[in-house]
């Protein structure tokens, strides 16, 4: 140092100075600051997408409005359910066998799920025949066929029932034609009024309405289904009593059902086509004929 | 007295450079300082910019939770609504249908009798209307009615003879119209048709009863000891909607003849104002499910109706005229001369009178 000067020591100083300045500046203090601010930028655009107790407490006040709009609409739902639909016999609670075969349904003659069919069909053959004295007739011949319900290839597969989330008499996509005689415009006009005062078998819809003949031998005709939408859940399928959810328990279900029965050919059919025979296992406990095949 | 130092420069130099010294490492000391005091504050920054980062992702969280609880909570109640919906739409719907046919069914007039009405089941707009007048001047009147009626109808059409002027023609080849026998659909349903129905309508008739076309007519009138209806029905879901409302559009005008008195026969489309239900379309359940097998089954129903007018017409039909109208005739509008002595008395107990 003694060699030298002041004035190249000021220069060193002030090089040091500027150097440590730098290089604190650069690394460490620019590099926090970066992060701070990207973290910043974060936050704020996490706030602007609704990252804030303003939001979250609006939303909390939406969502208790939305339930209770839910709830309304619910009430209000249910006073048309109860008028139109009916109780049908399963909840989500309930065993599908069980809601298959025996839970009674609150229609008359109801025994069960596949019992459906039948007491609607009755049901409906029955409403047309009550109107033969207010001058409308069913014409000769005319019926209203119902497909089985739960239906697996003409097996019960009462794990079907777990779909049944409506129900569509006759079936989905298809209403029946219906063929009538009416005594005079009027009586006819109020028989196709009538159906909207139908209630708890379903919702009737009819269309292509087409009017022909004189009085009192007019003939009336029109499309009509009737949509049942149950008020409550089907149940889950049962895995004991069904196969269809697994190909290869498909495939030996039937197997063991031919065997108890003595049916040998069926329980082997139903091993051979493997799938499809699977999905109703019903089959499978089905005796004579289904052996006999 | 002068002060005089006689110690040699260098001696201060030495001092004056440590001075410089320490004052430069103070100065490089206090910038090391103020780098560091800058980069605490930035970490303080940053530490409050990740406080503030994670609450609001807190509460973006909770939102986002809260939102796919609104979500769900409204998916809720549009399957409600949907529901209520549905009951309300087939409601207004199966009520809409008596209402549409008592509008036509005013509509009427004294010297017009109604044989069948029915709607194009697509857009439920066209009415088609198979009807019996005395002769043409009352048809053109009532016409002339229902074209000014613009309440309720858009456009009415009505089919009725043209005349020209052939010397060397009969004055009834003269004024058939020739379309009709060609509107007759579906050649293929026929012969099967009316000829079998009744023996002596099939004479006349068989022209006719082929005219209908419809699928579903055949099946009545070849088939007259089974269950009409049925048969009919059989024709309906798949029947030839092309057929039998071809029939019923052109092929239903002529002479023709109820309770003996001789007239015309005559096919009137008038398109409705507003649809019937206005915008709702067929009421289905579950929504958007089922709709065009529906509607396949609609069409058909037309032909199936074709079918039994065709059976009937033969009967009233007469020589060779006879022949053309059941020809010309179309399923719907074949009732006439059958189903008048049945009690319908003209004017009075038609489709459209009471």
């Amino acid at each position: 140092m003694s060699k030298l000067t002041i004035a190249q020591i000021n220069i060193i100083g002030i090089s040091i100075a500027i150097v440590l300045a730098l290089i604190l500046f650069l690394g460490p203090v620019r590099l926090k600051g970066n992060e701070a601010a990207d973290v910043e930028r974060t936050a704020k655009s996490t706030q602007e997408q609704n990252g804030t107790a303003d939001a979250v407490r609006k939303n909390q006040t939406l969502l208790k409005k939305t339930q209770a709009q839910s709830v309304l609409t619910k009430q209000q739902w249910a006073v048309s359910a109860v008028k139109y639909m009916p109780d049908l016999p399963y909840d989500d609670k309930t065993n599908p066998l069980s809601a298959y075969m025996f839970k009674p349904a609150s229609i008359e003659k109801g025994l069960g799920v596949r019992d459906l069919p039948t007491a609607w069909g009755e049901w409906i053959t029955a409403w047309y025949d009550a109107q033969r004295n207010l001058g409308v007739a069913r014409v000769p011949g005319m019926q209203f066929p119902i497909p089985a319900l739960a239906d697996s290839g003409g097996y019960a597969n009462p794990n079907a029932i777990a779909s049944l989330d409506h129900l569509t008499f006759p079936q989905d996509g298809r209403t029946w034609t219906v063929n009538l005689e009416a005594k005079s415009f009027d009586q006819a006009m109020a028989h196709l009024r009538r159906f909207n005062s139908i209630q708890r078998h379903g919702m009737p819809v009819i269309s292509n309405v087409t009017l022909s003949g004189q009085s009192p031998n007019l003939e009336l005709s029109y499309e009509m289904a009737l949509y049942v939408i149950p008020n409550s859940p089907p149940p889950a399928e049962d895995p004991f009593i069904n196969s269809s959810t697994g190909t290869a328990g498909g495939g030996g279900m039937p197997g063991m059902g031919g065997g108890m029965q003595g049916m040998g050919g069926r329980g082997s059919m139903g091993g051979m086509t493997g799938a499809p025979m699977g999905a109703p296992a019903g089959a499978a406990g089905r005796p004579p004929q289904a052996g006999g095949k | 007295m002068l002060r005089i130092n006689l110690l040699p420069p260098y001696i201060y130099d030495k001092k004056k450079k440590v001075q410089v010294a320490a004052l430069w490492a103070g100065i490089v000391a206090a910038v090391a300082a103020s780098m560091i005091f800058l980069w605490v504050a930035r970490s303080s920054e940053l530490a409050a910019a990740k406080a503030e980062l994670e609450e609001a992702t807190t509460q973006q969280t909770a939102y986002n939770k809260l939102d796919g609880d609104i979500k769900k909570v409204k998916v809720d109640i549009k399957t409600t609504q949907d529901k209520q919906e549905f009951v309300a739409s087939a409601q207004t719907w199966n009520s809409a249908w008596p209402s549409a046919f008592e509008m036509i069914r005013d509509v009427r007039v004294e010297d017009i009798l109604y044989k069948s009405i029915n709607f194009d089941n697509a857009e439920r707009k066209t009415c088609t209307i198979a009807g019996f007048a005395q002769d043409e001047v009352r048809i053109a009147r009532w016409w002339m009615l229902l074209r000014n009626d613009k309440d309720k109808f858009d456009s009415v059409y009505m089919t009725i003879p043209t005349k020209g002027y052939d010397p060397g023609a009969s004055s009834a080849a003269g004024t058939m119209p020739g379309g009709m026998g060609g509107m007759g659909g579906g050649p293929t349903g026929m012969p099967g048709f009316g000829g079998s129905g009744r023996p002596g309508g099939g004479m006349k008739a068989m022209p006719s009863a082929s005219s209908m076309g419809g699928g579903g007519g055949g099946s009545r009138g070849g088939m007259p000891g089974m269950s009409p209806m049925g048969m009919g029905g059989a024709g309906m879901s798949r029947g030839g909607f092309g057929g039998g409302m071809g029939g019923a559009a052109a092929g239903n005008s002529g002479p023709g003849e109820v309770e003996g008195r001789k007239g015309l026969n005559f096919t009137a489309t008038a398109v409705l104002k507003r649809p019937i239900a206005g915008d709702l379309t067929l009421p289905v359940w579950p929504l958007g499910g089922g709709t065009g097998t529906a509607s396949a089954g609609m069409m058909g129903g037309m032909g199936g109706y074709g079918g039994m007018a065709g059976a009937r017409g033969g009967r009233g039909a007469t020589g060779a005229a006879g022949a053309m109208p059941s020809a010309a005739t179309p399923p719907a509008a074949a009732p006439p001369a059958d189903s008048a002595p049945s009690g319908g008395r003209r004017g009075k107990k038609d489709a459209g009178d009471e």
